[in-house]
């Protein structure tokens, strides 16, 4: 194995300037420990500061994000050439199992259709979404966010819906000219208000940084069963109602909450949709 | 002049390869997945080889950076970045002129501190003991790529570093 060979030498300080050195190091420190200790306040000059970085940044990020996509898409699909016809197959079952929901959910739709004229039911505003390019995300440990490519400017604002084409992804944090963070329903500071199962029970969905979320302040009687769909119930205001968000899990959780399975696959998640508010129909926004 | 900006150029390349290695972390790899901290690594490294080229402000620099891209607590990735090259700056005997296995196994202990110390912070301003499994991971990615960036840089610290010395 190579060794750490020895570099070149490295200038001699005065002992001013080592304890100049000594005394920033001390300095920084001190800042970035009082800089935690205050943010635990949620202090806003330091979101700014985060916004401001992600604008500044988004341009590079977004260079930086294509090259990367596209090699490790190469890298997964030279993996998946030798399944391809095992998938083929499995593929044409499921489509032929989505023809018949697709008949149903027509006329489904078309009844719905019919009995909102007959009610004279308003149907709201017209749906409108934002597309946007994820440039950067937080798999990290401590946070569970993402960066895209559309701010401001694209009319994002803070606490619109973010969706992806299979389901709820989060919300807007906080929106710079260019760009725009969002909290994914995974992060443990996400607590979204949905309908479990059937029954169309009331719940908070919490996320606790890892890759399943929870319900929490489930009825005691609630019968939830695996596979039971979770959608947003629309309560608070700040997600419409009807999203899909996932699927009941098998697991529960310490403290007794119940494991949901996110439809949105985090892997493949290269483009979002932000709903904005007043919108009627947000299932349609949804592929299902 | 020109020697003048070349001498400046080849100066450059310790903080430009950190901040090119974070850019690179932090975009969209495998999704919600563990990403390892590629740019402590690089701190690491220079800080240990080339201390005078990595300065404290610079390195605050970045850690605040990342903070902000990342989403992290404030000021948290910026102590874990300083924490790093006060570790790398104080330990270069073990470092420097050693067999590159003690180099790996020492940046191995450094970086097991870094994500205790990130660890505590985060659990400190979540008000919340955070589950150890994420960062046990991370910090076994960031061991385990070591090697490749540790070589990446050295060819860069050859090429570029050595000739202006």
């Amino acid at each position: 194995m190579q060794e750490h060979r020895a570099g070149p030498e490295v200038k001699a300080e005065t002992p001013v300037q080592a304890t100049l050195r000594r005394a920033m190091f001390v300095l920084l420190v001190t800042i970035a420990l009082g800089a935690l200790v205050i943010g635990k306040a949620e202090v806003y000059v330091f979101d700014w500061v985060k916004g401001a970085v992600g604008d500044l940044l988004a341009p590079v990020l977004h260079a930086v994000t294509v090259p990367v996509r596209a090699a490790r898409d190469v890298g997964s699909n030279l993996g998946r050439v030798a399944a391809l016809t095992e998938e083929n197959s499995l593929l044409r079952a499921e489509n032929a199992r989505l023809r018949q929901w697709q008949m149903l959910a027509r006329r489904l739709d078309g009844q719905n259709r019919e009995l909102r004229r007959l009610l004279r039911f308003d149907a709201g505003e017209e749906v409108r979404t934002i597309a946007a390019r994820v440039i950067a995300d937080t798999g990290g440990p401590y946070a569970r966010s993402l960066l895209m490519d559309a701010g401001g400017r694209q009319g994002v604002r803070p606490e619109q819906a973010v969706i992806s084409a299979e389901g709820l992804v989060g919300r807007v944090m906080s929106a710079g000219v260019r760009s725009a963070r969002v909290l994914l329903i995974t992060d443990r500071r996400s607590h979204v208000p949905v309908l479990a199962g059937p029954n169309r029970v009331h719940a908070i969905l919490v996320g606790d940084n890892g890759i399943r979320p929870h319900l929490r302040f489930l009825p005691r009687n609630a019968a939830l069963a695996p596979g039971d769909v979770v959608v947003t119930s629309g309560r608070g205001g700040v997600f419409p109602p009807g999203l899909p968000v996932g699927d009941v899990g098998t697991a529960v959780k310490s403290g007794g909450g119940v494991e949901v399975v996110p439809h949105v696959d985090w892997t493949r998640l290269e483009f979002v949709r932000v709903v904005d508010r007043g919108v009627a129909d947000f299932t349609s926004l949804v592929e299902e | 002049m020109l020697a003048h900006l070349d001498r400046a150029a080849r100066a450059a390349v310790p903080g430009a390869s950190i901040a090119a290695l974070l850019l690179i972390s932090l975009v969209p790899w495998i999704g919600d997945r563990a990403a390892p901290g590629l740019a402590v690594a690089a701190v690491h490294y220079w800080a240990g080889r080339r201390p005078d080229l990595v300065p404290a402000p610079f390195v605050f620099a970045i850690g605040l950076t990342h903070d902000s891209v990342a989403d992290a607590p404030f000021g948290l990735m910026a102590l874990v970045y300083l924490f790093v090259l006060g570790a790398a700056r104080s330990q270069r005997f073990l470092v420097v002129g050693q067999p590159f296995a003690v180099g790996w196994a020492v940046f191995a202990v450094v970086a097991l501190a870094a994500s205790a110390i990130a660890w505590a912070g985060a659990s400190f301003y979540y008000g919340a003991a955070l589950p150890v499994g994420a960062p046990a991971a991370v910090l076994l990615l960031t061991a385990l790529t070591y090697p490749v960036v540790a070589g990446a840089l050295a060819v860069l610290d050859t090429t570029a570093l050595r000739r202006s010395a």
